[in-house]
């Protein structure tokens, strides 16, 4: 019964990824037939597809902007949580606690365009600006993942004879995974959505349509660059929500 | 044989163990009793270097364990802790094995010894094997402890309040099996407990300790018959004895040759403790009761027998 049950929640996890996957790509791929949704939707428009670019060079670009700031933000966030654990680093991990919700303030919008000067327009200050806002949640989650860690457990593995390395890659990181992943969907999650305003640096994505239907007062840009960029987020938390095998059952 | 001199402990001023001397010869039991705060975890977390001592040297077989690698000297030694401290992430069969693994042992004989391990310690290895620490009871999940400890044969073992957390049934047996294990096993164990009737039971010796500091080092027997002093006396109290009994089987024992018409007594049998047999004299309210083995009657206990076994200075052997 419990193994049928898992099996369950496995296939139905599986079937909302295979949904959603293809919900992305229809959309990305098969511009006639998005285009007739988009017909229907917004109905009062005159043209429903962005012309400057194909959607599928937009998805492209969104997917780099958010995948290469996710990217960077892990491992520095990574790095960072880690830095914070250590035993020099331990004053340092109330700075990190309290810097991290604090960073989250911050508008990106804001930053982005602070950072133009320096960086000139395109993705740069996108990826820059997303990855400084991943960089700190992430490190949150490694930290608060490792310290979840039951002290029995740790004392444990300790008293058995495991040297501190041991210790971290066969008990400890394992047990702060799902912790840790929790941090990193929640960052690829913003960024796929958050991405979309690398339209107003002209970094390109999803974001072009909105800001061109935002301009023109055309509803159908907009949804031609909303449906997908909220179909990949969607896409992206599903694949990341994952539970570890010792909790199930 | 593990040898502590001089043994002290102190954080910001207060001695946690102060000055202790104590020496658990190879093959025995030792428990370290006393009230909570006494030291006790210390003593035994100094043991195997999970903490430092302020001054004074541990040594094991002859050898001081501060000229040692902690983490080597804690792959020769069992450690088995109070909430057991399985690894979640890993199954029955990953956690028995994460000592052989840490010694580098080869595939097959890992596999041999953790369905060895699984079955000494009462656990099918095919039904308990693929499980996780989540899905087994407190008492299996001791168990699984116990098994993890022994995988590498260490020739000593480490336990720190080990049945504390379970209920007090499964507690029971957990100890009896305990006791049993130990029989067959002969490792050098440290065990540390608050519970006098577990200490009485399982200990070869009772390391009696209070404030940091060592009270008395015997056998449960010479602390009943003979407390070094006052506290000592005051800690077991009056009912020592009647705990002390819980050592010895019947077939121990001197019996009383059975009497004519002794067929119409209520029959026991041989293995059963004297605590268990006193027990059955009361529950019944019988004078005696015929002691039988393998259904064959041997002898006759009464109250007498009872007196007469206590007469006699003996070490525990019912296990």
């Amino acid at each position: 019964m419990r193994a049928r049950s898992v099996d369950r929640q496995a296939l139905t996890r599986w079937l909302g990824i295979a949904a959603l996957a293809a919900a992305t790509a229809w959309m990305t791929f098969d511009a006639r037939g998005f285009e007739r949704l988009l017909r229907v939707l917004a109905p009062g428009e005159t043209s429903w597809l962005y012309p400057t670019k194909p959607l599928t060079t937009l998805m492209a670009e969104q997917i780099w902007l958010a995948a290469a700031a996710s990217a960077l933000a892990t491992a520095a966030g990574f790095a960072l949580g880690a830095l914070a654990l250590t035993r020099f680093g331990i004053a340092f991990r109330d700075l990190v606690l309290s810097a991290g919700s604090l960073a989250q303030t911050v508008p990106t919008v804001a930053l982005m365009a602070l950072l133009v000067p320096l960086t000139g327009y395109g993705p740069e200050p996108v990826i820059i600006a997303l990855t400084l806002y991943g960089i700190l949640p992430i490190a949150l989650n490694v930290i608060s993942g490792i310290e979840s860690v039951p002290p029995d457990v740790r004392d444990a593995a300790t008293g058995i004879g495991m040297r501190r390395w041991q210790r971290v890659i066969r008990v400890e990181l394992p047990l702060a995974w799902p912790v840790i992943v929790g941090g990193i969907k929640n960052v690829v999650v913003i960024n796929v959505s958050a991405a979309t305003l690398g339209a107003v640096v002209a970094a390109g994505g999803l974001g072009m349509p909105i800001l061109a239907g935002f301009h023109d007062y055309n509803d159908a840009y907009i949804l031609q660059g909303a449906l997908p960029s909220i179909a990949l987020a969607l896409l992206a938390d599903r694949l990341l929500t994952v539970r570890p095998r010792w909790e199930r059952g | 044989m593990i040898e502590i001199s001089g043994l002290t402990k102190e954080y910001g001023g207060h001695r946690a163990v102060d000055g202790l001397d104590l020496t658990v010869a190879s093959g025995e039991l030792t428990v370290l009793l006393g009230p909570s705060g006494a030291g006790k975890t210390t003593v035994l977390r100094c043991i195997n270097r999970l903490i430092e001592p302020t001054s004074g040297t541990v040594c094991v077989e002859g050898v001081d364990v501060a000229t040692l690698d902690p983490v080597e000297l804690r792959r020769r030694m069992g450690y088995v802790i109070q909430n057991v401290g399985l690894f979640p992430n890993m199954t029955i069969r990953e956690n028995v094995a994460a000592v052989p693994r840490l010694l580098g042992w080869d595939k097959r004989r890992i596999a041999e010894r953790i369905d060895e391990m699984l079955e000494l310690v009462g656990l099918d290895p095919e039904r308990y094997g693929g499980k996780y620490p989540r899905q087994l009871s407190g008492g299996e999940a001791q168990r699984v402890g116990v098994a993890r400890a022994l995988a590498a044969d260490p020739p000593i073992l480490l336990m720190d309040e080990p049945f504390g957390a379970v209920d007090p049934l499964t507690r029971e047996r957990l100890q009896r099996e305990m006791r049993h294990l130990q029989a067959r096993l002969r490792k050098t164990v440290v065990f540390v407990t608050h519970d006098i009737d577990e200490a009485v039971l399982l200990g070869d010796r009772i390391a009696l300790m209070r404030d940091g500091r060592l009270e008395q080092h015997d056998t449960p027997e010479a602390l009943w018959r003979r407390p070094a002093n006052e506290f000592v006396r005051r800690f077991f109290g009056e009912n020592l004895g009647l705990r002390v009994i819980i050592r010895y089987c019947l077939a121990d024992v001197r019996l009383k040759p059975l009497e004519e018409g002794a067929t119409a007594l209520p029959r026991i049998d041989a293995g059963v403790t004297l605590k268990e047999a006193l027990a059955e004299l009361v529950g019944r309210r019988a004078r005696a009761l015929a002691v039988v083995r393998d259904g064959a009657p041997i002898g006759m206990f009464d109250f007498d027998v009872l007196l007469a076994s206590l007469a006699e200075e003996g070490d525990g052997a019912c296990s």
